[in-house]
């Protein structure tokens, strides 16, 4: 194969809306096949909070061609893996499969956008594991602590709730409020569908048309964008918030957000460089991963410094401006109140003094590693072609390096005097009551 | 010009004894290369006979050790070796486990030197200076008592103490605990990294964008003139059957979740059994979406977001373990399904169309996990370790389809115990 077609990236529209993003990729003989879908926990209201991602849970208990077990046995039996992530912005769906095998994909993928059942025996009993994942959620600290910062950082925007939603809501919501979700966000006019791996794009195309392009824009959805996903402005923040979680565990932890542009702000890659140098390149590892960052400005203060055990920083990609956070654990030892005037100490000087040139071109290098590493994949890519045609458009991320090249010492001083201001941050502490760990209990069973 | 079939193609991408190269250094460090120049990146990976078996009652020494390696060597002091790698968006690791010590490098191609050089300085040369190890020391204090907050943490802790003897290494935490974290020395430490850390059996295995020769000649530079020794390993004891139910439940306040950890000790990954049991573990609580026990626990009951089951296999006789989490009150409900499904396995051969879809699935998953360069040096690191043939791979179809329902029921019958076993639970 000739190595120039493994950069170019193929985008089409089929008649029904339907958009189609396709990188051909040669060096295994795998395929991902994503669909995603214009809907996460900022097109839910109260009420109906979650309801984005109990409708994915939904998406895999089956249609009247497929039932749940046999979804999960025909992708297994292929040797594929497949997937589903519901996020504030985009629910999405992937199966990454040997490459002869890819068309089982395409072919339950295109069912399964409207035809899933909803059955109402099946949507209780998801209630009841949709339940004991948030409960999972509620053992951690970090996630108690994030829900409570998401919910004082916006009082309006939906983001302000967490994406798996509240408990009163899962209890209360019907299958109608589930399926009323699904038909108005799950159509071809509202769904992106990206596809990396070893394949030519003009087969591709042909075998999504074939299954896809039969699917009629559904009645329930709106036939603008703007109206299936409105615009929503959070108003400015006036004034520092903050937020105290009790909780059990000996350890306390702090997290500061403030918020940030959204990803095709001009604003936003500053905003990267920032938190590169800040707290390390992190930019890019949605799924986790990315180097170590001991030898970033906050580390070396903090963590060197005896205040903080760990200490991290990110500032995701999305729709509408979101939020710029930097949180650690704090030292046994150590005050939250001490670790939260260390950071202040690096915000002001991030602040006063220009940032040096070494530090961005190490910004860069860390970059140009992270985005190599994070294409390796085909499912990676695929997910990187998807996020960003979400978010923006798909060459966002093929674009990100040129763009972050282009980050002055003036630009990074700018965002960080604009966005990292008291007036713009909530703070908060979770702070541990005690060892969780009470007494142990035993028997043996001897008789058994 | 024509495109070779996927089935072809597979068989060149796995690695084998034709792309493969092996070389053996007069110290007896081992180089596996295999060249892979379609991404720009390199992973050095592999491992040395160094763990927590040869700790005694230091729980967590050879563990420290590792994390405090990273804290200075004989030219790069904790900030350098930071400063050197993260500038180049690469990662370096080195971390213990119970028989081995393992190491991981990943960077790009052009950076691969420095990035070997300081690889072999950490494993050759640390210098542990006392400042650093007690900065460590703060941080691993830290994630113990964060430990000390996980359900499934607390779980995994009390379950291997109480299925293992005493004497086993399995028995104690490979973290350690605080009362082992305040004492260590940092002679501890050096004397540990002195008596153990040498180069017979280290085994370096080099994946992506550099030829084999290279990679031969530069490992060769870096680790081929260490001439360090360590004492003969003892064997291990051995592990006693356990009898009974023993059940435990460890108390955590406030907890939403319940965690839910049963099983017993089973067997190494070494042994003959191995691929009958994967396969019968895959049906039980793997295949789609956790097997047979996703389909009655959760799809069923909805009792759990999670269930599973496991085999850790390794050196020695690694645990089988059945986990979940859920709420406080369904708790002896999905145990008593989970023995329920166990008893099924053993009474019952699986069907032939069962056997055959996680056959299917353990062959034709294959090419996925040789995606990346990780993952084609995790599977040549487990040729190492396990003393396969290079050509385990090339084998595997015919091994996995060879594997019939009276094997699945054979292995479940040797291998899972419904009445003997350790459950321990950990919540409200």
């Amino acid at each position: 194969m000739p190595k120039s077609s493994a950069k170019s990236v193929i985008r089409r529209r089929l008649k029904n809306g339907l958009t189609v993003v396709l990188k051909e990729m040669h060096a295994a003989p795998v395929i991902s096949f994503c669909v995603w879908y214009r809907v996460g926990s900022r097109d839910e209201h109260l009420g109906i909070t979650g309801a984005s991602h109990w409708v994915e849970h939904m998406m895999f208990k089956g249609t009247k061609r497929f039932n749940e077990t046999e979804l999960d046995r025909l992708v297994s039996r292929e040797g594929g893996a497949r997937n589903a992530f519901t996020w504030i912005d985009f629910t999405a769906y992937y199966e990454t499969m040997p490459a002869d095998r890819i068309e089982l994909a395409i072919d339950l993928e295109a069912d399964r956008m409207v035809n899933s059942r909803f059955d109402m025996r099946e949507v209780n009993s998801e209630r009841t594991v949709i339940l004991n994942e948030r409960e999972m959620y509620e053992n951690s600290p970090g996630f108690r602590l994030n829900e409570e910062m998401q919910a004082a950082a916006f009082r309006v925007h939906p983001y302000g709730h967490e994406v798996i939603g509240h408990v009163t809501d899962l209890r209360s919501m019907t299958r109608d409020d589930l399926y009323a979700h699904y038909q108005r966000h799950y159509a071809p006019g509202n769904a992106v569908i990206t596809v990396a791996g070893d394949f030519t794009a003009r087969d591709m195309l042909a075998m999504i048309e074939k299954y896809f392009s039969k699917i009629k824009p559904n009645v329930a959805t709106p036939k603008k964008r703007a109206a299936v996903r409105p615009r929503i402005v959070e108003p400015a923040q006036r004034g520092e918030r903050r937020i105290i979680v009790r909780g059990e565990g000996e350890t306390n932890y702090l997290q500061m957000a403030f918020h940030a542009p959204a990803a095709d702000d001009v604003d936003y890659m500053a905003l990267v460089a920032l938190d590169s140098v800040l707290c390390g390149a992190s930019g890019l590892s949605f799924f986790g991963g990315g180097t170590s960052n001991r030898s970033s400005r906050l580390s070396k203060a903090l963590v060197d410094g005896g205040y903080a055990a760990d200490i991290g920083g990110g500032v995701l990609p999305t729709v509408d401006p979101f939020l710029y956070t930097i949180s650690g654990t704090v030292m046994p030892g150590k005050s939250i109140e001490e670790m939260e005037t260390a950071i202040w100490a690096e915000i002001e000087r991030i602040r006063t003094q220009p940032v040096e040139n070494a530090e961005l071109e190490k910004a860069l290098k860390q970059t140009r590693a992270q985005v190599a590493f994070s294409t390796e994949t085909v499912t990676n890519q695929a997910f990187w072609l998807g996020f960003a045609e979400i978010i923006d458009d798909h060459t966002w991320f093929d674009t990100f390096l040129e763009r972050l090249a282009h980050v002055t010492r003036e630009d990074v001083q700018r965002v960080a005097q604009r966005y990292l201001t008291r007036d713009n941050v909530t703070v908060g502490a979770y702070l541990g009551s005690g060892p969780a760990t009470g007494d142990a209990s035993s028997d043996e069973d001897a008789d058994e | 010009m024509p495109r070779k079939s996927t089935a072809a193609r597979t068989a060149t991408s796995l690695p084998h004894s034709g792309n493969v190269a092996v070389f053996e250094l007069n110290n007896g460090v081992r180089i596996m290369a295999y060249e892979n120049f379609s991404t720009p990146s390199v992973i050095v990976s592999g491992f040395l006979h160094a763990g927590a078996r040869d700790e005694g009652s230091a729980a967590g020494l050879a563990g420290f050790t590792t994390d405090c390696m990273m804290r200075g060597t004989r030219s790069h002091n904790y900030e350098a070796i930071f400063e050197q790698s993260e500038a180049v968006g690469a990662s370096l690791s080195v971390s213990s486990g119970v028989f081995t010590s393992g190491f991981y490098s990943k960077s790009l191609a052009e950076d691969l030197p420095m990035m070997l050089d300081l690889l072999a300085e950490v494993l050759r040369e640390p210098t542990f200076p006392e400042a650093e190890i007690e900065r460590e020391r703060s941080e691993w204090l830290t994630e113990l008592q964060e430990r000390s907050n996980s359900t499934r943490a607390m779980s995994s802790l009390a379950f291997y103490t109480a299925a293992y003897p005493e004497t086993h290494p399995f028995h104690r935490s490979v973290n350690g605990y605080p009362e082992t974290a305040r004492t260590i020395t940092r002679d501890d430490v050096a004397r540990f990294h002195r008596e153990f850390f040498a180069p017979a059996g280290l085994t370096v295995v080099v994946v992506g964008a550099v030829h084999a020769n290279e990679a031969r000649d530069r490992v060769a530079a870096a680790f081929g003139d260490w001439s360090a020794t360590r004492p003969q390993r003892a064997e291990l004891p051995p592990v006693p059957a356990l009898q009974g139910h023993f059940r435990k439940h460890i108390t955590m306040a406030g907890k939403s979740q319940t965690n839910v950890l049963l099983g017993h000790p089973a067997l190494p990954t070494t042994h003959p059994d191995w691929l009958s049991c994967a396969l019968m573990n895959s049906i039980l609580g793997q295949f789609g979406m956790y097997g047979r026990l996703g389909e009655s626990v959760r799809k069923e009951e909805g009792l759990v977001y999670y269930i599973g089951s496991h085999f850790d296999g390794g050196m020695a006789e690694g645990a089988w373990t059945l986990s979940a989490g859920t709420n406080p009150d369904t708790v002896d409900r999905v145990v008593d399904i989970a023995v329920r499904e166990m008893r099924r396995i053993r009474d019952r051969k699986v069907t032939a169309r069962e056997l055959e879809d996680n056959q299917r699935y353990f062959i034709g998953s294959l090419p996925l996990q040789m995606e990346t360069n990780e993952g084609i040096a995790g599977q040549i690191i487990s040729m190492a370790r396990y003393n396969r043939p290079l050509d385990h791979l090339l084998t595997y179809p015919e091994r996995v389809r060879a594997v019939t329902t009276a094997d699945v029921q054979a292995a479940a019958r040797r291998w899972l115990h419904p009445d003997d076993y350790v459950l321990i639970t950990a919540g409200k």
